[in-house]
């Protein structure tokens, strides 16, 4: 799927990798959070090998230093809103009163802070989407990923998707590592890859997608 | 685990309440099966260890005769002799109080308080003691009794024993204390006693009370044809002889308890299986392996705990039901017994409360693990599992053949232990069902063709969802399987028994016409037949020959045994058949008193064979007998002696005769014959039956029958199981495809259409595991009749097999899968297809 692939992210850094379907974007996150692992070659997060981890160390890594956005927002259906923020807060053992604070904060931060009470199929597809965006960075972890995060949106709200993991990107100063074919998601990205057979570019190059 | 963690899973548990529902209720069925029938067992033991305990009070030991009976005068000596701090005189009889049957008590009531502890001699002043004393034919009763006949102290009570009729009255009651309840017993003076049941001048045994240096002495010193056994014999004597029966019982219980196992397989599986991607989600989230292991093992015990309480209670009743059946069958089987009260002692309650939280964490582990196995890719990855359900369904088979194969071999270790039977019974279930899922695949993928060609696309659909659901559909075909299976091995099981018991019947009922003393008192060493009744019976036109016979309890090393002493005519030696080889020259070494007959549960019990000596104690002292030919009977499962009827009466002094056949000339006109006996019989003074051999065997199937109804009942109940776990399963299956029905019904499928692809494919599933339930079915009923009842009973028989088990099987199979999917094809056909379609 990958082929000597290449690729430094620096902390800070935003990084969009675009391709067409089966290009091997998907396959590239998941080597990235360790969920998959390459047949050659090492993956380095934050100093740590991750071919060195073993699965408890790596699912630790995971719950700490990163943050997953998806393309269908899978969020937890029997939770409420603000239960699915607060999640990964109780997973790192963050105590009761900072994470209603956390949570809280966050809420308002997203534009939710009516809809806390409510399931996620009460929600429309941009609201469960930002909800999965405060969940991805609730934790503040170093790096967050999002595959595909406006995939399952219109085109309007997708922008407005966009433009909230943006500007709380930049406020968290955090890295971020996004999936998409779309070049209008690729926009708020400071560097942009393509990724075509498995080959890594440094440009979009003439894909049209 | 997290609270967020477990507020997720509850909330998860209560919005698929149908699902959670009958988990429960799977659960709360297999614990309830477990206690009731551990109650019902429990409550016959505990009723039968008070009486003993009511009869025997502080007695430590019991005189018993060789001939059944000690005369008055010789009690007196004993007592004299023996110099024990008390002894009593005891007479014992089953007698009938209206609809009740309770167990007669006569003792000497001035000894007695010796006897007893003094919270019962006070119970028993406070009743009156004097009035038991000075009123004729007085009674004692329990106050329960008392309430159930409607009887009230000073009312006269009909009394029937042993077919005689007499009337008695109830002078007191008494109180029923807890732990000491009387209730089955009707105490009433020795002499009243004797009267009653006609043992004039002689009492049945003695009770006393001895020091432990003084047991010895006093055993140096009985007469030959008495012997000094140890009061808490009979209670295991109790034991043993329904052992066998208690542990049938048990296993039942157990069988349904298992498939209940299934059903939190399959409620645990399908709850993983839905929420993989959630999981998976959960796992990129860093919830840890454990933590998702937990997560559903929760779950499952939360299921288990509901499950339970549930089950107690249903327990509670459904034994109250299953007690009177068990206390029917011992009555039938083995004696008389009443029980009044359930013991629900904590340990039968929590026994059935733990073994529902074992099978249910054993249920839940599987899945439980599968969980933990999430992928956090799986998020991404739609059907992980699916992928690897070919591979899946083909190493569970491997695993199952194996099994199936080390249970088969472990059959066929000689061992006589009904525990190891039970075990090797059990993994071959297991493994069977194993293979269940992979047989599925094939049966489904042959069979869909044909739905396609009959029902057009619905069926082939049906067809293919199976084989292509083969996780979710294989896990409920076999819990369907191995229900369907269990009823249809039991129910070859009973045929063949059935057909062995009218064979048997057919050769022992040799003479066409049995005169014999009610209630079958030939056990009973007092009564007899008139001496002169079968020389008047032989004077009856048309009758060519009479048998004579005599039954009595006789005492062996291991306890008491049935024996019949025979006069044999020249027809009755044909109705024993026998098992094995015989001694040479059988029929004139019995007649000559040098061999006896040894029913096969007599041999097989004792590890006996031909030729092996058994010691029998006779008024003599112990005697050693030949063991000349082991013939079946399936008369009783304790066993049974047959002795040439002269030699009995040298060894036993006992020239009476409880039995005569009567073997008409052919072409006899078998009703004149039957009056004319009937009209004689009449001029005695004692009751005396003639009753025709085809009456026996009616009555005899009756009693079959009765014996079965339990097992009948825990059929249904497994069937119960069994049908709540199929209906979990298609729900869970449905409701999964809530959102590929939704593409059908949008592509344009008709309700109809939807409703007949569901209904056909729950069809397709029953029918399947219906089919596949025969083999097994088959291999259990084999196995019962070969290992389980010949180590339960000693009862060998041939394997009959009739088409109606099998046919109703399948049809059971199929009808409780099509019911199971009445609902999911409702609940389909209603679903909003935009709806269905927005769900993620």
């Amino acid at each position: 799927m990958l082929d000597a692939v290449s690729l430094e992210v620096v902390p800070g850094e935003c990084v969009a990798l675009l391709g067409r379907s089966g290009s091997g974007k998907s396959t590239l996150l998941n080597m990235l959070a360790g969920i998959d692992r390459p047949d050659r070659g090492t993956v380095e997060l934050l100093g740590h090998h991750l071919a060195e981890l073993g699965e408890p160390a790596l699912t630790l890594l995971r719950r700490r230093e990163i943050g997953f956005v998806y393309q269908f927002f899978n969020l937890i259906p029997t939770l409420k809103v603000s239960e699915n923020l607060a999640l990964p807060l109780e997973l790192n053992g963050v105590g009761g009163r900072d994470i209603a604070r956390r949570v809280g904060t966050l809420l308002e931060r997203l534009g939710l802070g009516s809809r806390s009470r409510a399931y996620p199929d009460q929600l429309s597809g941009g609201e469960q989407q930002r909800v999965a965006i405060g969940r991805a960075l609730i934790h503040q972890p170093s790096l967050v990923l999002a595959d595909e995060p406006t995939g399952n949106l219109d085109a309007e709200t997708g922008e407005q998707i966009l433009a909230l993991l943006s500007e709380l990107f930049h406020e968290r100063n955090q890295t971020l590592v996004l999936v998409t074919h779309s070049l209008a998601v690729s926009s708020i990205a400071d560097r942009v890859l393509t990724l075509d057979h498995g080959q890594i570019a440094e440009s979009p190059g003439d894909f049209s997608w | 685990m997290i609270g967020l963690l477990r507020r997720a899973s509850l909330r998860d548990l209560a919005r698929h309440p149908w699902q959670s529902g009958l988990s429960i209720l799977g659960i709360a069925l297999g614990v309830a099966v477990v206690i009731a029938v551990d109650v019902a067992n429990s409550s016959a033991t505990r009723a039968f260890d008070l009486s003993v305990q009511q009869v025997a009070g502080r007695a430590t030991h019991r005189i018993e005769a060789a001939s059944g009976r000690i005369p008055d005068s010789l009690f007196v000596r004993l007592r004299q002799d023996l110099r024990a701090t008390a002894a009593s005189p005891i007479i014992e009889a089953t007698i009938k109080l209206g609809s009740s049957t309770l167990t007669l008590i006569g003792l000497d009531l001035l000894t007695y308080t010796q006897l007893r502890s003094q919270q019962d001699v006070s119970k028993l002043q406070g009743n009156g003691l004097a009035k038991l004393l000075s009123t004729p034919g007085a009674l004692l009763l329990d106050s329960e009794d008392a309430r159930h006949l409607g009887v009230a102290p000073g009312d006269r009570i009909a009394v029937e024993l042993a077919g005689r009729q007499e009337t008695a009255r109830v002078v007191a009651v008494m109180d029923s204390a807890a732990g000491s309840s009387s209730s089955g017993l009707a105490i009433a003076d020795i002499s009243t006693a004797q009267e009653l049941t006609g043992r004039l001048g002689l009492i049945d045994h003695v009770d006393l009370v001895l020091e432990a240096d003084e047991v010895e002495a006093a055993r140096a010193r009985l007469p030959p044809g008495l012997r000094l056994v140890d009061a808490g014999q009979r209670g295991e004597t109790f034991r043993q002889m329904t052992r066998a029966f208690r542990i049938n019982l048990t296993a039942m219980g157990l069988l349904a308890m298992l498939v209940g196992g299934f059903i939190i397989y399959n409620t645990m599986t399908f709850a993983v299986l839905r929420r993989r991607r959630l999981l998976g989600s959960l796992r990129t989230l860093g919830c840890t392996r454990g933590q998702l292991f937990s997560l559903v093992v929760g779950e499952a015990m939360t299921f288990a705990a509901i499950g339970a309480l549930l089950g107690v209670a249903l327990g509670i009743l459904t034994g109250w039901g299953l007690v009177q059946l068990v206390t029917r069958t011992i009555n039938d089987l083995y004696f008389a017994l009443a029980v009044s009260s359930l013991d629900l002692g904590p340990a039968a309650l929590l026994k059935g409360v733990c073994i529902g939280a074992l099978v249910t964490l054993i249920g839940a582990l599987g899945p439980a693990f599968e969980a933990a196995r999430s992928q956090p890719r799986e998020v991404l990855q739609e059907t992980g599992l699916e992928r690897r359900a070919n591979r899946w369904v083909l190493g569970l088979a491997m695993v199952g053949l194996i099994l199936t194969a080390i249970g088969w071999l472990a059959t066929l270790i000689p061992s006589r232990s009904l525990t190891l039977g039970f075990a090797a019974l059990m993994v071959l279930i297991l493994g069977y069902s194993f293979c269940v899922p992979a047989l599925l695949k094939g049966l489904a993928r042959s069979l869909t063709p044909w739905a396609g060609r009959t029902l057009g696309l619905p069926g082939l659909l049906a067809g293919r969802g199976i084989d292509a659901a083969i996780l979710r559909t294989g896990i409920a075909a076999a819990a369907l399987t191995i229900a369907v299976a269990t009823t249809v091995g039991v129910g070859v099981m009973i045929d063949s028994f059935r057909a062995s018991l009218v064979h048997w019947l057919a050769g022992t009922l040799r003479s066409d016409i049995y005169v014999t003393l009610p209630n079958d008192s030939g056990a009973d060493k007092a009564a007899g037949l008139p001496s002169n009744l079968a020389e008047s019976l032989r004077g009856i036109p048309g009758i060519a020959d009479v048998s004579l016979g005599r039954a009595a309890r006789v005492t062996t090393a291991d306890g008491s045994v049935r024996l019949l002493a025979l006069e044999s005519s020249s027809t009755s030696h044909r109705g024993f058949a026998f098992e094995g080889r015989e001694v040479e020259e059988l029929w004139p070494r019995f007649e000559r008193g040098e061999a006896m007959l040894a029913s096969e549960p007599f041999a097989y019990h004792r590890q006996l064979s031909v030729g092996d000596r058994v010691g029998l104690f006779t008024p003599g002292g112990w005697r050693d007998l030949e063991i000349g030919g082991i013939f079946r009977d399936y008369g009783s499962d304790n066993g049974m002696l047959v002795l040439a009827r002269q030699h009995y009466v040298t060894l036993w002094q006992d020239d009476a005769i409880s039995s005569l056949g009567l073997v008409l000339e052919p072409g006899t006109d078998g009703q004149g014959v039957f009056a004319a006996a009937r009209r004689l019989v009449e001029v005695y003074d004692r009751p005396i039956l003639v009753t025709r051999s085809a009456e026996i065997r009616e009555r005899s199937l009756a009693i079959f029958d009765q014996t079965f109804a339990i097992t009948q009942v825990l059929r249904l109940l497994a069937i119960g199981v069994a049908f709540v776990g199929i209906l979990s399963a298609l729900m869970a299956l449905q409701l999964e495809r809530r959102r590929e029905y939704a593409i059908m019904r949008a592509t344009g499928m008709t309700r109809g259409q939807l409703g007949i692809l569901v209904l056909t494919q729950t069809s397709m599933l029953g029918l399947a595991a219906g089919i596949l339930a025969l083999p097994l079915g088959l291999l259990m009923g084999e196995l019962l009749i070969q290992v389980i009842n010949l180590r339960s009973f000693g009862w060998s028989m041939e394997m009959t097999v009739k088409p109606s088990p099998l046919i109703s099987g399948v049809l059971m199979a199929w009808l409780a899968a099509f019911l199971a999917g009445v609902y999911p094809a409702w609940q389909s056909t209603r679903a909003d297809p935009a709806r269905a379609l927005r769900a993620e």
